[in-house]
């Protein structure tokens, strides 16, 4: 089968070597976390915030609803430990959104709420229960983006999307969570990705998988023979791409799957009739379906520079200091991602919850990039994905012409941080040219 | 300097100080082929443009430039290098400190320092040389005659045994091992190619600009040779004049390279036709330096024109304003 | 800038420095035979038509430094490794011309062997073949210096025609001095009139002793006197002498000595005597032969007649112009070592009124601008070895492939003299 990929961009894993790392996260074990508190955010999600349904005081039990949002661009908040609510406060939290957040302290005893039970009837359910299953799960879009993903269903079943896209590519080099869920749990994610299917009336499922995951290939090509029969008026496909950094994002696989290239604000639905999924996201879509058990936990990936990488099966709002306490080395750490290595946030303050969006925690050690000159070596302008010269957008932003930029495409800047990462000299192309990008959608929206 | 922490928090494990120190390990080879050839006289020289460049884009650089992250590395050192590797061995030390603080003053920080400079600054050092010291920059010397010839190191004199026949003639072992006339350390075909190959091997090779330029010479060299001459006569002059040393060492600095890929085969095209043309009606002297140090001059052109298409935009030309 | 990174750097460097040493140690080792053998193959091709041998090694001398006009000089050996001859390039711009030729010369020095004219140059002197032909002809084997018999009269075209002296007649005149002088030697002159006009002259003297004369004991440094040698003061005074045919107009003061021929600082009055001697003996048509039978009847050769002649004053006093000291020193080496000359000179002969022409001590009437005392090629005519014809058509090239020759013929006598 031809492998889908796109001509720009290529990041050799030289010094650091991301294969070998996300190999031995494959063979790492998953861990599970039992953290001592929780902080929940009510916003975990882009769109409108929750309100807190529980007071200080309250006993909440695994599962229970704790937020409960306004409209259909929210997402419920789910206690994903059984403890006693301690605090109800603001939050900020690192990606800079502020918001009121419950702390629930652990009481050890795992209550699990009694509307979690194994389902009978999964064969049986009907559209309108799998959509309100879908809102009821909490669930927005795990790989980082954090759409709704009840919201994204609705507007790709008004779009009329034909292709359901799973995208088991991994954005990151250090990130492997898609992939655990992959080789573990094939079957469950090509049923909650059916069950999404199901809701956007698609004809056609892609797994988008790089192909140098053999085991991972393997293990869903067996889930996809064991389920075709039950899903003949679909079409499953798994679809290779090729290994490369950076990938995973939407604009880049539409681009290696149907050449297109997705205009600024426009979404994969209306262009190419088709709607993408992350691998976690139908994960926890179909553990929902099976247990009618909300989004309560997270595969996060922990690795670094330095350090061996695995993951863990973290509950959502586990602070990242609980998290990081067994993991070696984390308290030298030179820096802590809250995130990707790419794209993550440096924390300060290790309090601060993994929310539904986190997909890893990076532990830096040793991060010295050097501090010179641009040589105009053109590393950037290689691996810039989308095809931007980063130096040349930098430069700009320093003279503070960033009018100028506009002219440069600079809007259509993903933020990947590849050329901050192959700069020679340790320019921070990547943030100064996000962010410039971000202005000027933001004055383009206008 | 407390830095923000900013994404990426990884880094590729490539910094110019390294990239700069694989370049130098990459003229190793030439430099003790030279050494070889020539004698202890060779690593005078370099010496003298090493250490007169790098000294003159530390202070310079420290003065002009307070602002800059650093003013030491590897690129001064390597740009006197090539200048030592591109002059006859019988250039005289002041012509070369001479020639590398040009190189270095006017060429490299006068133009804004490291990274900035427009024109290469070996080469332009060399066409200094070229205009300046001109008697001095003919090959004379053959090969393996004198090791430890030092008479006319400051007088730049060539101790020339006035033989009958100035080259033996040359079979093509003798091509390969470099053993004929020309500039310190562009005679070699096998050690160029060594170092290329370390060059290739840390991932420091652009391949495009020097696969145009030598495609353009071999092609070009069929309708340009209307004079007959064979094509062994060519790759020696090729050889002496340092056009193969120039074609691998001189198309890798990137700083006065376009970044793009196409915009490297244009360069290297046209620093290909440029070196046919003044093979044809120059001499092998300029052959060597101008081609380069012209298109160098378009390299701004090639940056501004030719980029790769951001995404959703229709041309990979730049669009122009009207 | 690891650790890491400094190891792998001098690891790659190690490679590097093994991987290219050797590299150019097996091309060194596999062409070196074959470069020697092609080296010698190239020069063959170059020099095998002049002189076949199977080596020839450049000749690496410091003396070269002194000959600009010698490119470059090989020596030739056969497969015994015998020496068998030189090859030299001379390229010189002489009066003539530019003219660049390639000469091989006997391994004694002596003989011409073998010219080639190169025409490397736009205004280059050439000859056609026949005249090269021609030329190589007459200095077959010619022994070096070579002069043609034309380039006796000046190289350059007079500016001022001297009159010939009259009532010579055609010949070649001959005479001596009586004694032996106080130095060893026994001066003669030897004049050859052709139409009327003294065409050739030839001063020199014998040692009594040796047999030696004494422009060859000059050249080898056994006869000092200050300024130029002996032999190339003599032989500006003889070309003076040819071209203003009166030995009056040579200008000599009172002291024997002459300011209006450059390069010549010795006292020429011993030639004045002989040459009037000579003349007279022209215009009475006393030859050569005659003369010497008049004067020796018992012996035709001029060199054996006179070694019982002893201590003619007039060749010390011209000695004595010298440097005294160096002439005891030089005289040490001579196979008739001097014990001591007079210092003080007995003009008992010097004919003063034979040079002093005209009102004032050394002036000449009448000739000015013939600043013409340039030997033939910087080379005494006592030593020019071989006369040739010359080419008829061709005067110039001929004048000046000589030139090419002579410059050889000097820098062959330094070489063999610094080698020997």
């Amino acid at each position: 089968m031809k492998k889908a990929t796109f001509k720009k961009g290529n990041l050799q894993n030289d010094g650091l070597d991301f294969v070998r790392q996300r190999k031995f996260m494959r063979e790492a074990l998953l861990e599970v976390c039992n953290p001592r508190e929780v902080i929940l955010p009510m916003i975990q999600h882009r769109g409108t915030a929750c309100d807190p349904v529980v007071s200080v005081g309250d006993s909440v039990s695994i599962g229970d609803m704790v937020g409960v949002p306004h409209d259909s661009s929210g997402v419920p908040v789910h206690a994903s430990i059984s403890g006693e609510v301690s605090r109800i406060d603001v939050i900020r939290l690192p990606n800079k959104v502020s918001c009121k957040a419950i702390w629930i302290k652990n009481d050890l005893r795992r209550r699990v709420s009694t509307k979690i039970h194994q389902r009978k009837n999964i064969d049986t359910l009907s559209l309108a229960e799998l959509k309100k299953l879908l809102w009821q799960s909490g669930i927005c879009g795990m790989g980082g983006e954090g759409i709704p993903t009840f919201a994204k269903c609705l507007k790709a079943e008004q779009a009329g999307v034909d292709t359901l896209l799973v995208n088991a590519t991994q954005s990151e080099p250090f990130l492997a969570c898609d992939l655990h869920h992959i080789r573990v749990n094939a079957a469950k994610v090509l049923q909650g990705a059916m069950a999404l299917g199901g809701i956007c009336h698609v004809k056609r499922v892609v797994f988008c998988i790089e192909d140098l995951w053999t085991d991972e290939i393997d293990a869903l090509n067996k889930a996809v023979a064991e389920f075709r029969h039950r899903y003949l008026d679909r079409k499953i496909e798994v679809q290779l791409f090729k290994t490369r950094f950076p990938q995973g994002c939407q604009q880049l696989i539409i681009k290696a799957l149907y050449g297109v290239e997705l205009p600024i604000g426009k979404d994969p639905e209306e262009n190419v009739k088709a709607v993408l999924f992350n691998a976690s996201t139908c994960y926890a879509f179909c553990d929902m379906i099976e247990k009618n058990q909300p989004l309560i936990s997270r595969v996060v990936t922990i690795s670094g520079d330095t350090i061996t990488g695995h993951n863990v099966l973290v509950p959502i709002g586990t602070s990242v200091s609980e998290l990081l306490e067994r993991v070696p080395g984390a308290h030298t750490a030179q820096r802590i991602a809250w995130g990707g290595a790419m794209t993550g946030v440096a924390i300060k303050d290790l309090q601060v919850p993994i929310i539904k969006t986190t997909a890893a925690i990076t532990i830096i050690r040793k991060f010295e990039p050097p501090r010179m000159n641009c040589i105009h070596c053109g590393a950037c302008v290689s691996a810039c994905p989308v095809g931007l010269s980063p130096y040349l957008l930098n430069r700009l932003i320093e003279l503070g012409q960033e009018d100028v930029t506009r002219d440069e495409s600079v809007e259509q800047c993903i933020a990947c941080g590849a050329c901050s990462y192959v700069c020679p000299s340790g320019i921070e192309l990547s943030t100064n040219i996000a962010k410039a990008a971000h202005r000027a959608r933001r004055r383009g929206a206008k | 300097m407390k830095r923000k922490q900013l994404a990426p928090h990884i880094h590729a494990d490539r910094p110019i100080v390294e990239r700069y120190a694989y370049v130098l390990l990459a003229l190793l080879p030439i430099l003790i082929g030279a050494l070889f050839y020539y004698g202890i006289r060779v690593l005078v020289l370099s010496f003298v443009s090493c250490g007169v460049f790098f000294l003159c884009d530390y202070l310079s650089s420290k003065n002009m430039y307070p602002e800059m992250p650093f003013h030491v590395d590897y690129s001064s050192l390597v740009s006197g290098l090539i200048l030592a590797m591109l002059v006859p061995v019988s250039t005289s030390v002041w012509a070369m400190a001479i020639a590398a603080a040009f190189g270095s003053l006017l060429v490299k920080q006068a133009l804004g320092g490291v990274g900035r400079n427009l024109f290469n600054p070996a080469l332009a050092a060399r066409a200094f040389l070229q205009i300046a010291f001109p008697m001095q920059m003919v090959a004379q010397e053959p090969p393996l005659e004198n090791f430890w010839g030092f008479s006319s190191l400051f007088t730049g004199k060539a101790i020339v045994s006035n033989g009958a026949i100035t080259q033996v003639n040359v079979d093509i072992l003798d091509i390969v091992s470099g053993r004929v006339i020309g500039m310190v350390g562009t005679t070699s075909l096998i050690l160029i190619a060594l170092g290329a190959v370390i060059m290739i091997e840390r991932k420091l090779f652009s391949i495009y600009a020097p696969a145009a330029f030598f495609a353009v010479i071999l092609i070009g060299y069929v309708p340009f040779n209307w004079a007959g001459a064979g094509f062994e006569e060519f790759l020696i002059w090729m050889i002496r004049g340092g056009i193969l040393f120039v074609g691998v060492f001189a198309l890798q600095d990137c700083t006065t390279l376009p970044m793009d890929k196409w915009a490297r085969c244009l360069f290297g095209g046209g620093a290909g036709l440029l070196t046919l043309i003044l093979y044809r009606f120059g001499n092998a002297s300029y052959a060597m330096i101008y081609p380069v140090l012209l298109m160098n001059i378009l390299t701004p052109v090639f940056d501004y024109y030719i980029r790769p298409r951001a995404f959703s935009k229709t041309s990979w030309f730049r669009e122009v304003e009207k | 800038m690891t650790r890491s990174f400094f190891k792998g750097l001098a690891i790659r460097a190690l490679v590097v420095v093994v991987l290219s040493l050797s590299f150019l140690l097996v091309c060194y080792y596999k062409t070196k035979s074959d470069y020697n053998k092609r080296e010698q193959a190239q020069y063959q091709e170059e020099f095998g038509s002049l002189l076949m041998a199977s080596e020839y090694r450049l000749l690496n001398t410091s003396i070269l430094k002194d000959f600009q006009d010698i490119r470059y000089v090989y020596s030739a050996y056969d497969e015994s490794g015998k020496l068998i001859g030189y090859i030299l390039d001379v390229a010189m711009d002489t009066s003539y011309g530019f003219i660049h030729t390639q000469l091989c010369i006997s391994e004694n020095g002596e003989n011409l062997m073998d010219l080639r004219i190169v025409e490397d140059k736009e205004a280059a002197i050439t000859l056609t073949e026949e005249q090269l032909e021609e030329l190589k002809s007459q200095l077959k084997d010619a022994r070096i210096p070579v002069a043609v018999n034309q380039q006796l009269v000046p190289d350059v075209p007079y500016q001022v025609e001297y009159d010939p002296l009259l009532g010579l007649h055609d010949g070649i005149y001959y005479s001596e001095l009586p004694e032996v002088s106080k130095d060893g030697y026994l001066d003669y002159v030897e004049i050859e009139v052709r139409g009327g006009r003294i065409v050739r002259v030839e001063w020199d003297a014998v040692n009594a002793t040796t047999k030696k004369t004494r422009s060859q004991d000059s050249i080898n440094g056994d006869y000092n006197i200050s300024g130029n040698i002996w032999a190339e003061q003599a032989y500006r005074v003889q070309n003076r002498l040819v071209l203003v045919q009166d030995p009056m107009k040579l200008a000599m003061k009172s002291d024997g000595t002459t300011e209006i021929i450059d390069g010549v600082t010795m006292k020429i009055s011993v030639f004045v005597q002989l040459v009037n001697e000579s003349i007279a003996n022209s215009r009475s048509m006393l030859t050569k032969d005659m003369y010497l039978r008049s004067k020796n009847p018992e012996s035709s050769d001029p060199n054996e007649t006179d070694p019982e002649t002893k201590e003619d004053v007039k060749e010390t006093t011209t000695e004595t112009d010298g440097n005294t000291s160096e002439t005891t020193l030089s005289s040490a080496d001579t196979p008739t070592p001097m014990p001591t000359v007079p210092a003080t000179p007995t003009p008992t002969k010097v004919p003063s009124q034979i040079g002093v022409v005209g009102g004032e001590d050394g002036v000449v009437q009448g000739d000015t601008g013939d600043i013409l005392s340039e030997s033939v090629d910087g080379i005494p005519l006592s030593e020019i070895r071989t006369y040739i014809e010359g080419l008829p058509d061709a005067q110039n090239a001929c004048s000046a492939t000589l030139s090419t020759i002579n410059q050889a013929y000097k820098f062959m006598r330094e070489y063999l003299n610094w080698v020997g």
